[in-house]
């Protein structure tokens, strides 16, 4: 039996239209049926990340600058700084979002963005025909809007992360279609339940490594390597912990510091907090624990390098039964993160080849150019984006290599205990 | 760090994002961050060594030291506001730009010795916005980010080798390849 399995970005196709995630799924889906057609049994994994908050992560990275800025001065220059940013975070919320969103966790603060973790879908925008449809664009449709309706609709109750996937499977129950019964579809996500999230033994062995090695002073000193993979709640001057948005949280001279983060420097936020090692170690076990208190979320770096055991860890598994290739799709020309998806890649390509062949593809610049930039999902624009996919891969599909017979396990250098 | 010099900063962070001239961090000197002082236990042989100064959500303030022959490699700022002052010794500044709509090229801005006598260098998200620094002697500088660099906003910090002279309209430029960090 020879196996593909595909890795994809599931986020970005719920409340947006300008998003990579669009036509990365697509490309994803194209290439999962392409896959099984071959023969391949073919497993497509979708990441759906609890890192920016739904508002910054889709809407506000694609306002104008002087839009930001008009924001920016409202907050900053206000008397009443707290309000202003009140103002503004329900302003983004009821003008550029399809769904109303709200949190019923207790750390959680109405007048930050949401962390996409704790998120929860409240109701739907009572205008979001007019948000949709207000001016003509080539690749909506709108007679997929009653469709699109009924899935947000359906998502009411829900976190946003299930939202965020339940579009994400139906765009692929379309596409996919006749293969559906042989492409296996799962979900690469945080735990819903928070006390969970840094319970899996991947997590605290990819964490715990981690704060050793920085606590022990053996980090390089540039930017990157000074970053600790974790969001905590902050606490507030009330003596509350919120956790929203994530924050940034790095090594400074041999302790902690944790700062609020804040994208796009609208919200006017002040002051950070250090911590030594002891004591962030001891907000995780309390945590592990089941005390109230802090949240503890993963970011990049750590979530890079838990995805890319995972994959790794399943791709060896299958590479015991026959040939495998993994294949990951994400970004497009130009706007890759070399960071972010980067390193994902990085890690890939170093933990997977040893018993896998592995590819990496983008969306072609002049695709995503194409996108519409307004609040929506990826229904409106699937039929007419699917038209566009086979054209749009970067480097494009060389079929005769990618769908050539994989070579057989044992091609392959036998992979270390520390690969597997 | 004084009150008076947050406060310097923190103005100057304001300016920055506004996109407004500011002088004010010409009104910090070596004694206000407690150079030369600092100087004397540099550790760092090679390279460079960071005194985070002040971080907060919008703007990072640090002092660099770096010993005489240090070299901070050509790195870059995505979307960010700069101000660097020299406020000891003597630092080579060697800028560039990337160019519009050229995948990886850059080309070569300016190649000037600095020093505390000099005004702050300031570079935008499309001026100067990459830089190579060389510590011609031992030298310290104060470093203002406005906003800090921020990975998964698209801000990482990446380091960068000359890889190729390549001949382009207008005049040579140069490829460059990230090193990964």
């Amino acid at each position: 039996m020879k196996h593909a399995l595909i890795l994809t970005e599931a986020r970005g196709q719920a409340l947006h239209l300008r998003e990579d995630a669009n036509i990365n799924l697509l490309q994803a889906a194209y290439l999962a049926r392409r896959c099984a057609r071959k023969g391949f049994a073919t497993r497509l994994r979708l990441i759906l990340d609890g890192g920016q908050s739904p508002e910054e992560y889709s809407l506000l990275c694609h306002l104008e600058d002087g839009v930001i800025n008009g924001l920016r001065r409202a907050v900053i220059g206000s008397a009443d700084v707290a309000q202003a940013r009140r103002d503004v975070v329900r302003q983004v919320r009821e003008t550029l979002l399809p769904v109303a969103l709200r949190t019923s966790h207790p750390g959680v603060a109405d007048d930050l963005f949401f962390a996409p973790v704790v998120a929860e879908v409240w109701d739907v925008h009572p205008r979001l025909r007019d948000m949709v449809l207000a001016a003509p664009h080539p690749l909506i449709e709108a007679r997929r809007m009653d469709e699109y309706e009924a899935l947000l609709c359906a998502g009411r109750g829900s976190s946003y992360l299930d939202l965020e996937e339940a579009v994400a499977r139906h765009a692929l129950a379309d596409v996919i279609d006749g293969e559906s019964g042989i492409v296996d579809v799962s979900p690469l996500r945080p735990p819903r339940d928070p006390f969970r999230w840094l319970e899996p033994a991947d997590v605290r062995a990819v964490v715990d490594a981690d704060l050793h090695e920085k606590e022990s002073g053996r980090m390089g000193s540039d930017f990157q390597s000074r970053l600790i993979g974790l969001f905590p709640a902050v606490p507030d001057g009330d003596g509350r912990s919120y956790f929203n948005s994530p924050t940034c949280c790095r090594l400074e001279h041999g302790r902690v510091r944790i700062l609020p983060r804040d994208r796009f420097g609208i919200l006017g936020l002040r002051g950070s907090e250090r911590l030594a090692f002891e004591a962030l170690r001891g907000l995780l076990v309390d945590r592990e624990d089941g005390h109230p208190g802090r949240l503890f979320g993963v970011k990049y770096p750590y979530a890079a390098r838990i995805l890319a055991g995972s994959v790794a860890r399943e791709a060896a598994t299958l590479a015991e039964a026959g040939p495998v290739k993994v294949v990951f799709i994400e970004g497009s020309e130009g706007t890759v993160n070399r960071a972010t998806g980067g390193l994902l890649d990085a890690l890939l390509a170093e933990k997977v080849t040893p018993f896998a062949e592995y590819h990496r593809f983008v969306a072609r610049d002049a695709v995503r150019k194409q996108l519409p930039i307004r609040p929506g999902g990826l229904p409106l624009i699937q039929d007419r984006l699917a038209e566009l996919v086979p054209s749009s891969f970067s480097p494009p599909i060389d079929e005769g290599r990618l769908f050539a017979e994989p070579r057989t396990p044992s091609a392959f250098p036998a992979p270390t205990v520390a690969q597997r | 760090m004084t009150p008076r010099v947050k406060a310097l900063l923190e103005r100057a962070a304001v300016a920055l994002r506004s996109a407004e001239s500011t002088p004010l961090l010409e009104e910090i000197g070596a004694a206000d961050v407690g150079l030369p002082e600092l100087l004397q236990h540099l550790r760092a042989k090679e390279g460079w060594q960071e005194e985070e100064a002040w971080t907060t959500p919008s703007f990072r303030a640090s002092l660099f030291l770096m010993p005489a022959g240090g070299t901070m490699p050509l790195h870059d700022h995505p979307g960010m506001d700069a101000l660097l002052k020299v406020l000891w010794g003597q630092i080579r500044i060697r800028s560039y730009d990337w160019m519009e709509g050229q995948q990886a090229l850059a080309r070569a801005t300016s190649d000037r010795l600095v020093s505390p006598a000099d005004g702050a260098q300031r570079l935008e998200p499309h001026r100067d916005n990459l830089h190579r620094l060389d510590a011609v002697e031992d030298s310290a500088f104060l470093d203002l980010l406005a906003p800090d660099y921020d990975v998964e906003a698209g801000r990482p910090c990446l380091y960068y080798v000359e890889e190729a002279l390549v001949a382009t309209e207008g005049g040579p430029s140069i490829r460059l390849r990230p090193v990964p960090t």
